[in-house]
């Protein structure tokens, strides 16, 4: 099968779908992931059957992170003014986004490894990958969770905020960029310009933060 | 500008950035780096965002397809969750509100002080 054709397919068709229904629950990446396991099921083929045609689409994903930096430059004097507030912002974000998973998982009895592989989820896939399997976590996990975690920012993110009440374009962006990295970032940049440049350069940041937190705080703790 | 240009460009800077980490170790992935290079080149004016701008909105208005290959190897790990999917679910869920509001909150609050 043509998966790389299947899966142009599925988001478009889902991406139709949620324009029609306007619910954000039907998230087109969310629907399309389910619909081509399910496929795969189905027809008893594997993850190496799916990838012949799937790496064509994921071979991409470097460079698309990389052109985060065009509406970045174009909104480049909100960080003159805001830049500092902006950080912290991602560092206190980052901070949570790691302690909350420790507790909870405690809270929960979730086991050690599992934790482990729980931290990173709220960043960039090949960091997080990588600080998963510095502190004993298992990286394929971590890779599920992260899109998970993406998946779950891009639905609840704008309904989160819209909630509180935030409107700021500039407290959206880092928001939707700590906590639910790029996935997260796809849904800025429906919502606006500068929304999406400042989730964009929250991924790295929070990339960085995170990479230098978890093992400091794991000492820690 | 021609497409194929362009995106010989954004590839040329990605992969620039790839090799830099795979040269010296760095806690930043290779496309984090190539998104830095890219600031720089557009900030020095030695790229002008003409020189990318059709490819980039291409990629930047369907970011969100480049995520389901690696979605889909949920597939081998659905035995990992052993039965833990609602608390990881339940966590993640939690986690993620709590990381948005704090992050959105304190750059509001911050910037409320700082007036």
């Amino acid at each position: 099968m043509n998966y790389f054709f299947i899966t142009i397919s599925c988001y478009l068709f889902f991406l139709f779908i949620q324009r029609k229904t306007k619910l954000s629950i039907l998230n087109p990446v969310l629907l399309s992931i389910t619909a081509i396991i399910i496929l795969l099921i189905v027809v008893g083929q594997n993850y190496d059957d799916y990838m012949y045609g799937g790496r064509l689409i994921s071979i991409f994903l470097g460079p698309a992170t990389v052109t985060l930096a065009l509406p970045l430059y174009k909104n480049r004097h909100i960080l003159k003014s805001r830049g500092i507030t902006v950080f912290i912002g991602i560092l206190t974000g980052s901070f949570v986004a790691i302690l909350s998973v420790y507790f909870l998982s405690k809270l929960f009895g979730i086991d050690k490894t599992i934790m482990l592989s729980l931290l990173p989820k709220s960043i960039t896939t090949p960091i997080g990958m990588e600080i998963s399997e510095k502190i004993g976590g298992i990286p394929a996990l971590t890779v599920a969770v992260i899109v998970i975690t993406g998946i779950t920012g891009n639905i609840l993110g704008p309904i989160v905020l819209k909630i509180f009440k935030i409107k700021d374009s500039v407290a959206i962006g880092a928001a939707l960029g700590t906590a639910s990295h790029a996935i997260g970032t796809s849904k800025a940049l429906e919502i606006g310009e500068i929304e999406g440049a400042i989730s964009g350069l929250s991924i790295g940041i929070a990339g960085l933060i995170t990479s230098l937190l978890i093992p400091l705080l794991l000492l820690l703790l | 500008m021609n497409i194929l240009k362009q995106l010989w460009i954004i590839l040329f800077v990605f992969i620039i950035g790839e090799l830099i980490v795979f040269l010296i170790p760095s806690p930043l992935p290779g496309n984090v780096v190539g998104f830095i290079i890219m600031i720089c080149l557009l900030q020095f004016k030695i790229i002008k965002s003409e020189q990318i701008e059709d490819v980039s909105n291409f990629f930047l208005n369907n970011l969100a397809i480049f995520f389901i290959p690696g979605g889909v190897g949920l597939l081998n790990v659905l035995n990992l969750f052993n039965g833990n999917i609602l608390k990881i679910i339940l966590i993640v869920v939690i986690s993620t509100i709590l990381t948005l509001l704090s992050t959105a909150g304190t750059i509001l609050l911050m910037e409320k002080l700082k007036k």
